[in-house]
């Protein structure tokens, strides 16, 4: 039979295998057969892996030795779907260079965490996607194989760093995709594509195996075109790992249901740099969340808008120091040259590109001595500051009632032209500014489709951002739900 | 200020080429600036978060995995090597 990818999620998927409508090598064609009409242009993979169709063959050998009840009771909600893997995400044996030159010929030597997870559900892992060079870029234009297009318009990028997963699972080249977010990597992507992303609780999905990028704030997160998808993708994941001293133990994680039905929207911070029609977008949101029987109201988050510049502040200090093992001595890109210390230079000087070399210095010199107290000890105090408002106000102030979570838009403006932001770091780092907060507070949040807006003829998607209290990602799924219909 | 990127490219062990050194000093100059945006926020609370959930994380010495296990597949990605050693130049003239 056909199957039909644009409305297939990992439940009908699931129902699908077990009522055998579908084989799971079917399912792969199927999606590899999308894959082969359309990434040419799209350019969402890197690699597909040649493992691929054997994990499907395998879980169809299940199918058809189980019986029916077995399958009822044994088979994973996971086995047979075709999940792409965000480039530095490490699967055994396979290339995995984080879409960076100094990683480019780097071979895993073992599965992270969440590979392993998915591999003994019986998941598919189709191949890796596209990403900005080492995970720093907002468009996934700095990757070393160059940019991932936007499925709704060419012309425009997908957002990044996880374009490549965004624009695979928009555009039905997987059924569902892992991202990393460091500071809106998985969301501003989503966003852009039209799809739900997820960063979750810092700690609540294991790291070991994903590339470092700033330690204090990376997180593994789920893509997905529903709410639904995203959420059994997080929960198969959200497990305590030795292997990750900052993975939380499972007896210390979650929170207690919240049932105020009250969002707070952080009206100040929400006053300047959002594109009109988008600012249309984010009040019909706002008009559909109280329909749905939410009270919308306005808090105050002082230091939120700091969020930015704490960011890029804590990131590069963390990411230069991350990025210092690259040493083209061990694995990785090496240049020869005459003297040791100048292979140090020339390997890492070719190896990384323009903004992550940039990120590298800036993070060399907040760290220096003389410049560590004003800089990186002063954004560590501001960080501080920021979860302790995000924890009050989640709880109540006050002035402001407790709410459920906060609300912003995802991005300032849709999707943007390739090339329009490159010339200017700057610019291209405040594509960021409603997604950073999340990361400072540890904080989960997660991305919904919330409308198009019109650009030179095209639709182009626009997302709301719905941000929780630690470990309460339950409640984001639930009010994400309602929003997006699809309970 | 003043950003020497000469000095920072040597510390970080990353090779600038000359022709870059204006733009990336024109952009690191640019970030700073928008860093320190920072300086106007006041001191906060000395004391450490009321739920601040940090503790250390601790685990036995002991062997994570079997000897070895790893050793071929991480030394064959190596761009030299002496046997189970990573080769390097010498750092020491005679």
């Amino acid at each position: 039979m056909s199957i039909d990818l644009s409305t297939l999620s990992i439940k009908k998927a699931h129902d699908g295998l077990k009522n055998r409508l579908f084989s799971a090598g079917e399912l792969f064609d199927a999606y590899h057969a999308e894959i082969t009409r359309r990434d040419g242009d799209i350019h969402a993979y890197v690699e597909l892996y040649e493992s691929a169709r054997r994990s499907a063959e395998e879980v169809d050998s299940t199918l058809k030795n189980s019986s029916r009840i077995d399958l009822e009771k044994k088979l994973s909600p996971l086995a047979g779907i075709p999940i792409a893997l965000k480039d530095n995400i490490l699967v055994e044996g396979e290339i995995a260079s984080a879409a960076s030159n100094i990683l480019r010929n780097h071979r895993a030597t073992y599965d992270a965490t969440a590979t392993a997870l998915l591999r003994s559900a019986g998941a598919v892992l189709l191949g890796r996607t596209n990403m900005d060079d080492a995970a720093m870029g907002s468009s996934t234009e700095s990757s070393v194989y160059g940019p991932t297009k936007n499925p709704h318009d060419l012309e425009r990028v997908p957002g990044g760093s996880s374009g490549g997963s965004a624009a695979a699972v928009a555009a039905h080249m997987a059924l569902v995709a892992l991202g990393s977010d460091t500071g809106g990597s998985v969301r501003q992507p989503a966003a852009l594509c039209g799809v739900v992303g997820l960063k979750p609780t810092y700690g609540s999905i294991s790291r070991h195996g994903l590339i470092a990028m700033a330690s204090s704030l990376d997180v593994i997160g789920p893509i997905g075109k529903t709410v639904e998808d995203v959420e059994i993708l997080f929960r198969a994941l959200n497990q305590h790992d030795p292997m990750d001293s900052t993975s939380l133990p499972n007896d210390r994680y979650g929170a207690p249901a919240r049932t105020t039905r009250r969002i707070g929207v952080p009206v100040d911070f929400l006053k300047k740099g959002i594109d009109p029609d988008a600012l249309v977008r984010f009040q019909d949101a706002q008009t559909r969340l109280k329909t749905l029987g939410y009270e919308i109201v306005p808090i105050d988050l002082p230091h939120m808008p700091y969020s930015l510049a704490v960011y890029y502040i804590l990131m590069p200090a963390e990411a230069s120091t991350n990025l210092a093992r690259y040493d083209g001595m061990r694995y990785g890109f090496h240049k020869e040259a005459a003297t040791l210390l100048d292979e140090y230079l020339e390997s890492r000087g070719e190896g990384f590109g323009p903004e992550v070399r940039r990120r590298i210095l800036l993070g060399t010199y907040v760290l220096s001595a003389g410049y560590y107290d004003a800089y990186y000890k002063k954004a560590t105090a501001v960080r501080d500051m920021i979860r302790r408002e995000f924890a009050s106000v989640f709880a109540g102030t006050k002035d402001t009632p407790a709410i459920d979570a906060i609300l912003t838009p995802t991005t300032p403006s849709p999707a943007f032209k390739l090339g329009e932001k490159t010339a200017d770091p700057l610019m291209m780092y405040l594509e960021d500014i409603f997604t950073v907060p999340a990361n400072i507070a540890g904080v989960p949040a997660i991305s919904v489709p919330a409308g198009t807006l019109l650009r030179d003829g095209k639709q182009l998607p626009f997302g709301i951002q719905l941000m929780g209290a630690w470990g309460d990602e339950a409640t984001l799924f639930s009010i994400a739900k309602d929003f997006s219909q699809d309970r | 200020m003043e950003i020497d990127i000469a000095h920072l490219s040597r510390l970080a062990r990353v090779a600038i080429r000359a022709e870059e050194m204006a733009k990336i000093k024109k952009d690191l100059s640019s970030i700073l600036g928008y860093v320190s945006e920072l300086e106007a926020v006041g001191a906060g609370p000395a004391e450490v978060l009321a739920d601040s959930d940090l503790r250390n994380v601790m685990r036995s010495d002991t062997d994570a995995y079997e000897k070895g296990r790893f050793s071929e597949s991480i030394l064959s990605q190596a761009p030299d090597r002496e046997g189970s050693y990573i080769a390097v130049k010498k750092i020491l003239e005679k």
